[in-house]
């Protein structure tokens, strides 16, 4: 119990001491495959930090390794290579291995609400159990404290004893939030929470999120696919492309003077609502070819079979990720004469 | 073809149409008197949450739909011709050449067991479009589908069996498949939400190009209005079993007129910036007890006496602008001023 | 948040909730009317099985009892089954014959089941490592050894009892519960829900035991009272051969094996017995069937 309270204390100290509340250093994670040779490099060299009380936006589309960016951070996977860490401290083990009282500051919330909830188990339950593995107020209080969780996040208090089948996609995934809030984490994860929901409930989704991070001076990792949602709800947004940041910037700068032709590109396909969106998109980028498979990464710059601006260097030499801008980072060569 | 058709008369007409279904617990009184009308060449676009019954309504246009559905009125004409009506053999012959189907999950559509090629041949056989003995010309066919829809290297795919393919050129071979053998009308069931957004503009704007260029009208089902803007002359959004407003594009994109539509477009994110994800308070009506009047009643914010009585019928508000909300009803003028509804 | 108010509010909601669970359950259970027909007759069983001194018309035939006076009679307004060679009313001991019937199904699942559920929550649980190949190895071994011929070698070296043929039997099948749970708990082990459970800090104990084996009920209770007729079925094999109860004990299997010496002059000492066997079986298949698809559909 005492080491307990001494780890907390270190952890209180360092939240004030560090500027970084997560840092990410060159990670790498391949994962092996029945050929000895072979690798899926899911994630291949990223580094970036999330400060305090940011919200840091990860976008990408599928394969390019912004989910596995997540559950590495969050210890469903070690790590191959590089350097994470946590307040200050290390973090590339995976969960097992962890203090415990590490899991308290740092916490996920998965993208199905249907899978991510013991179907088998009662709302209350769910959400007692983090505050009884850390032990974070005494058993009389346990039902007292689920309840005050659940009109913080606007789950009307008869849920107690439903179970999940019971409940709607949105009001799951607010049990989902809810659980991550039992511990008062610093940093939450959240991969793609809403992808999977009408977008009316996305909406009440995402304001109750920002309230709560305001509310609670969390930092915020956030995965999506959604560009219109992460312009919204960002402060910096960093887009992946099989296993690489390709591009890292405030979200304003990243959306109105994108750098890398894979950002435009993106940005080019969202399917936009109104005129005055359309006039906001910067540079047209017809989208072309598909994203090569992660086993087999093309030689030199990773995005250059479906480029429209490549050139020789592109295909010999990968390009790193430098700052071209103030905070503005781009992984691409066209630039290279920047510095 | 196409250009036989009238280009005035409607080539699907579906009238006042009532769908049920039977669950645990009673009746779902799911599609409650919907009324659409397709035009030869005119694409659009049916959006709308899940759960409102977008599916439900298209199924029953090939009808496809599950045992437990029950039609107990509406009529759907298909070129003047009930298809709720037809026999067995004629409703065949119009699935076979004129009608067609994009599912959301090409994957599940596709059959793991067989090669692209084989399947592809298997459905322009079975259209009778070329002569079945003749397999190089079935063959041929199959080929030019699959390059109509810019499928790089068609004869190599042909041989490749569907796990061998992306998602997105799974999808690619399921419209080749609707395009080889339909001709009038195209079905798209959310066609790209399970691929990824660059992808889905390429796969969007290949939906949008053949169908035009063959003429067809296209029915595209999908929870983005963005992609509706996309590809839709005239979009019509759902609710809980009706179209509670039908206009073209561009008019419903700038003036949102049903209070539905209007929360819908509130809560979708702005690249502007600026959202305010207002989102729509509470949650769809139960379809086994469903409110007598208007079905967003109880949601509604500007709700009144009339509403909760009997359904509103759909007023035009102008150009062919159809909202069924009675804040639109200009005898009994609940709404003075845009915005300000009076009891 | 006024909390006492809402927390006696709530005590009565968590009743309400569970009796509205039990009234859906048996909406869903009740839809097929031949599973409700397998729970009467699983009812009458327990009934008979728990108080056949009340139930049979001549219970002190259900011991060494003699009258040779009425010996091998066929049925009559009597004795409504007929009698055996040594005058004892049929149907009496039939009646009595339920209880170590059911003691032989009950016994052998509430040991075999227990069992096999540990072990495949462990192997489950460890799926991928090596601890889990090695149990599900072990089980293997076990699933391959033939149930029948082990109890007749147990009998042959132990006395044949039926204590001694339940162990016989139970030695073979907690392998079946082992190899079902395992497939569950493999598959629910990378749910989700468990891998938030394991990120939160809970333990291994809580894992297994309140994460993963919730999720295995309902295919081990269907499996356990699908057993039930299998294992009674068993149960009267061995008697059949002579290894289960012995006389003047009644047992089902032995008044089969009696009767069948006798075919088909004296056919009711067979055909009755082996109708009741057949009766008891079929009711806990229809009924665990029943269950089956009420858990099925639950999930669906």
């Amino acid at each position: 119990m005492s080491g307990e309270i001494i780890t907390n204390n270190i952890l209180n100290k360092h939240t004030n001491m560090y500027e970084n509340i997560l840092e990410v250093k060159n990670l790498k994670k391949y994962f092996a495959t029945k050929d000895k040779n072979l690798f899926v490099k899911a994630i291949d060299d990223i580094s970036f930090e999330v400060r305090k009380n940011e919200v840091v936006g990860l976008v990408g589309e599928s394969g390019s390794g912004k989910s596995t960016t997540a559950y590495t951070v969050i210890g469903m996977y070690g790590i191959t290579s590089g350097e994470v860490k946590f307040l200050g401290q290390d973090i590339s083990m995976s969960s097992r291995a962890r203090p415990k009282p590490l899991k308290r500051h740092m916490q996920i919330v998965f993208q199905d609400p249907g899978t991510s909830l013991n179907p088998q188990r009662g709302i209350g339950e769910i959400l007692s159990l983090p505050l009884k593995i850390h032990k974070i107020v005494p058993a009389s209080k346990l039902e007292y404290r689920v309840r005050e969780l659940m009109e913080l996040v606007g789950l009307s208090q008869e849920c107690y004893y439903k179970l999940p089948s019971s409940l709607g996609g949105g009001e799951k995934q607010l049990v989902a939030i809810a659980r991550a809030l039992t511990t008062n984490p610093e940093l939450m994860i959240l991969d793609e929470p809403t992808s999977a929901l009408d977008v009316s409930i996305q909406a009440k989704i995402i304001n109750i999120l920002l309230e709560l991070r305001r509310q609670f001076n969390m930092s915020y990792l956030f995965i999506t696919h959604d560009m219109s949602l992460m312009r919204n709800i960002a402060d910096r947004v960093a887009i992946m492309y099989l296993g690489r940041i390709m591009e890292m910037a405030p979200t304003a700068d990243f959306f109105c003077k994108p750098l890398h032709p894979y950002t435009e590109m993106l940005i080019s396909s969202i399917p936009v609502v109104l005129e005055e969106e359309e006039k906001l998109i910067p540079t047209r980028v017809e989208s072309r070819g598909e994203i090569p498979s992660p086993v087999n990464i093309p030689a030199g710059c990773r995005f250059n079979s479906r480029c429209p601006r490549k050139f020789d260097l592109c295909l010999t030499s990968e390009p790193q990720l430098l700052e071209v801008f103030p905070d503005h980072y781009v992984s691409c060569h066209i630039y290279d004469d920047k510095l | 073809m196409a250009d036989v058709l009238d280009q005035k008369k409607p080539i699907l007409d579906i009238k006042n149409l009532y769908i049920n279904y039977k669950a645990f617990g009673g009746l779902c009184y799911v599609i409650n008197g919907l009324s659409l009308q397709v035009f030869p060449g005119e694409k659009i676009a049916l959006v709308g949450e899940s759960g409102c019954g977008k599916t439900t309504t298209v199924k029953s246009i090939l009808r496809v739909l599950p045992r437990q559905a029950r039609i107990p009125g509406g009529s759907i004409l298909y070129n003047d011709q009930d298809i709720l009506k037809m026999k067995k053999s004629q409703l065949n012959r119009v699935r076979k050449r004129e009608l067609s189907m994009i599912f959301q999950d090409p994957t599940a559509a596709l059959n793991p067991v067989f090669t692209v090629g084989y399947q592809l041949s298997d459905i322009i056989k079975y259209a009778e479009i070329v002569d079945k003995r003749d397999r190089n010309a079935v063959k041929r066919k199959a080929v030019q589908a699959l390059k109509d829809c810019s499928m790089p290297d068609p004869e190599r795919i042909m041989e490749n069996y569907p796990f061998q393919l992306s998602g997105g050129m799974r999808q690619r071979v399921c419209i080749a498949m609707a395009l080889a053998t339909a001709s009038n009308l195209m079905i798209a069931d959310e066609p790209t939400t399970n691929l990824d957004v660059t992808i889905q503009d390429q796969v969007l704007k290949l939906i949008r190009e053949l169908t035009e260029e063959k003429g067809m009208s296209l029915i595209l089902i999908t929870h983005s209005i963005g992609v509706a803007r996309m590809m839709a002359d005239r979009i019509c959004v759902m609710y809980a079993g009706n179209i509670v407003e039908n206009a073209k594009s561009k008019k419903i994109l700038e003036n949102p007129l049903h209070p539905y539509t209007i929360g819908l477009m509130d809560s979708i994110p702005k690249l502007t910036g600026d959202s305010i994800f207002s989102g729509i308070p509470g949650t769809l009506p139960s379809y086994q007890n469903p409110p007598p009047g208007c079905r967003f009643s109880d949601r509604c914010p500007h709700v009144h006496a009339p509403c909760i009585e009997k359904y509103p019928p759909s007023f035009d508000t102008g150009d062919g602008h159809m909202v069924a909300c009675y804040l639109y009803d200009k005898e009994h003028l609940l709404l003075n001023k845009k915005g300000n509804s009076e009891q | 948040m006024n909390t006492d108010v809402s927390v006696s509010k709530i005590k009565i909601n968590s009743a309400s909730a569970w009796w509205n669970s039990v009234k859906r359950n048996w909406y869903m259970f009740s839809r097929n009317k031949i599973s409700v027909v397998g729970l009467v007759g699983v009812i009458l069983v327990v009934l008979i099985a728990i108080l056949p001194q009340y139930i049979a018309p001549f219970p002190e035939h259900a011991a060494a009892f003699t009258n040779f006076g009425d010996a091998n009679l066929p049925p009559n307004s009597e004795y409504l089954l007929g009698t055996d060679s040594t005058g004892r009313d049929v149907l009496s001991r039939i009646i009595f014959s339920f209880r170590g019937a059911l003691t032989m199904g009950v016994g052998v699942i509430l040991i075999a089941a227990p069992i096999g559920v540990i072990m495949g929550l462990f192997a489950g649980y460890f799926s991928g490592r090596f601890i889990s190949s090695v149990i599900m190895r072990i089980v293997d071994i076990f699933l391959s050894l033939p149930s029948l011929v082990l109890a007749l070698a147990v009998s042959a070296i132990l006395s044949p009892t039926l204590f001694n043929s339940m162990m016989a039997i139970t030695v073979s099948w907690w392998a079946w519960y082992a190899r079902l749970v395992y497939g569950t708990a493999s598959s629910v082990r990378n749910e989700y829900y468990v891998k938030s459970a394991e990120l939160l800090g809970a333990s291994r104990a809580h894992i297994i035991f309140r994460e993963i084996l919730p999720n295995c009920w309902s295919v081990i209770l269907t499996k356990m009272t699908l057993d039930m007729g299998v294992v009674i079925l068993m149960g009267a094999s061995l008697s059949f051969v002579g290894l289960g109860a012995q006389p003047p004990q009644p047992d089902l299997g032995t008044m089969v094996s009696e009767g069948y010496k006798l075919l088909p002059n004296s056919w009711w000492l067979t055909i009755f017995p082996a109708a009741a066997i057949m009766l008891i079986v079929l009711s806990f298949n229809l009924f665990g069937d029943g269950i089956g698809d009420m858990l099925k559909t639950k999930e669906e």
